[in-house]
């Protein structure tokens, strides 16, 4: 309501209106959470279990991918089957992906089956759809065991419209390095760089390290008027990009940006934006590649190797 | 060569068609600028016009100056009413104060080309509606401008 009475002045008077994400909170154990965002685990298989543990200077590879609600299950599991990279993939972190009742198990849970590997989905907000209610969320899915997986709500963007709750959701690999902290999350599209920043910062300044972060960053090339407004005509100087502002503020506190030099990393057409990052700190990792050739979702799936 | 003697043969016809200089400052609603613009402009012939647009605001952290130069072509004109065609590029900088204490901020500088389209009323105010696209880095971004100003 604030925001709302100050829309006018500022539009008046087209100065600053500082930027406004709201307060943080803390990591909180899955388990400790209930009613209908409780995040659905399965933190082994009988393969991950039979695995022996990561050893030092071995390669893992982390793939981040925003599946568009996930609606095409069959179609995402062959994209990642179908795929040379991606089917040796130790890592997979998913955005934008959904759960409905009626579908018998979450689609995360039905990616993770088909690919036997352990995962945690946790939804960040209620969805609905024809009248049936569901789950939005985010997934890490691991051919290793998961261990310590905790959740975050993200500081709230500011909206005028659309405010949504945001998450990160986290998890341990053991390795016989030093354990490997693994990230994602799914930031709000409407925010500003600077507000972007402020929003995943409570994930990234204190993360233990090793780390690795892939998430959809929805680090657009557009500048936002009041949080609703894109800037249009910014966006193909280049002089917008949000994800070259992000790089920066993660190299500042120590985060290598392997998917740098990646390219866009969404199919929009006339639209070039770089969406998807993954941010290692503590282990080296490969350049990303983004896999241009899958078509079932409005985004390509990233990926990187990492070396412990 | 007789095309080219034949451009410059048209050249020189529009230049001698050309009236006394005719200065305009505008503000631009929207337009180049993004949000808005002030800009001056300068006929040099009757059908040609230079100009240039710069705009200079905050938004959140973010410290936005845009500089926009350009060279307008009237190919119809009547009296005070025009349609108008203009190209040049876009220079964008944005600065992103940092919110936190562990980062420094950073700027951001892009150029892309910038093309219009649209009306013009041209006496002793200018009015100007018009359509742009901004073209580079592989993206095509539409956009809308109205200006008002006064010709001297």
């Amino acid at each position: 309501m604030k925001l709302k009475a100050l829309f006018f002045p500022c539009l008046l008077a087209m100065v600053a209106c500082g930027p406004s994400v709201g307060p943080s909170s803390d990591w909180v154990g899955w388990s400790d959470i209930s009613g209908p965002l409780k995040p659905e685990v399965n933190a082994t298989t009988a393969t991950a279990s039979s695995l022996p543990t990561p050893s030092a200077g071995q390669t893992l590879r982390m793939v981040t991918f925003n599946v568009h609600l996930g609606e095409d299950v069959d179609g995402v599991i062959q994209s990642i089957q179908g795929n040379a990279s991606l089917k040796t993939a130790d890592v997979i972190f998913i955005q934008e992906i959904q759960s409905y009742s009626s579908e018998g198990s979450s689609r995360a849970s039905q990616v993770a089956g088909a690919l036997d590997m352990a995962y945690v989905y946790a939804p960040a907000r209620g969805y609905e759809r024809n009248s049936e209610s569901g789950t939005h969320g985010d997934a890490i899915l691991s051919r290793y065991p998961l261990h310590d997986i905790e959740i975050m709500e993200l500081p709230r963007g500011k909206l005028m419209i659309d405010e949504e709750r945001r998450i990160a959701v986290a998890a341990t690999l053991h390795t016989a390095a030093d354990d490997l902290r693994i990230i994602t999350t799914h930031l709000d599209t409407r925010l500003n760089a600077s507000e972007r920043i402020l929003q995943l910062r409570p994930v990234v300044l204190e993360a233990p390290s090793p780390v690795v972060i892939g998430g959809d960053f929805n680090t657009n090339p557009l500048t936002w008027a009041f949080n609703l407004i894109p800037v249009l005509p910014f966006s193909p100087s280049g002089g917008s990009d949000q994800a070259l502002v992000l790089d920066d503020y993660m190299r500042s506190i120590q985060f290598s940006t392997p998917t740098a030099s990646s390219g866009s990393t969404v199919s929009f057409p006339g639209v070039e934006a770089r969406l998807d990052s993954i941010f290692v700190r503590g282990v080296t990792s490969s350049n990303g590649v983004v896999e241009r050739d899958i078509s079932v979702s409005d985004h390509w799936p990233v990926w990187v190797d990492v070396r412990l | 060569m007789r095309h080219a003697v034949l451009a410059a043969i048209s050249l020189f016809a529009l230049l001698a068609d050309a009236h006394a200089s005719q200065h305009a400052i505008y503000f631009d609603a929207l337009g180049r600028g993004g949000l808005w613009g002030l800009g001056y402009d300068f006929q040099w012939a009757d059908r040609f016009t230079t100009g240039t647009t710069a705009s200079f605001y905050y938004l959140d952290s973010q410290q936005v100056l845009t500089l926009s130069p350009y060279v307008t072509f009237y190919p119809f004109l009547n009296g005070e009413h025009r349609w108008l065609f203009q190209v040049g590029p876009q220079i964008v900088r944005e600065a992103t104060q940092s919110p936190v204490p562990e980062w420094d901020g950073i700027s951001t500088t892009g150029v892309s080309a910038a093309f219009a389209t649209g009306y013009e009323y041209r006496a002793d105010i200018l009015l100007r509606a018009y359509g742009m696209l901004a073209i580079g880095h592989g993206q095509i971004s539409p956009w809308l401008g109205f200006s008002i100003g006064w010709t001297f």
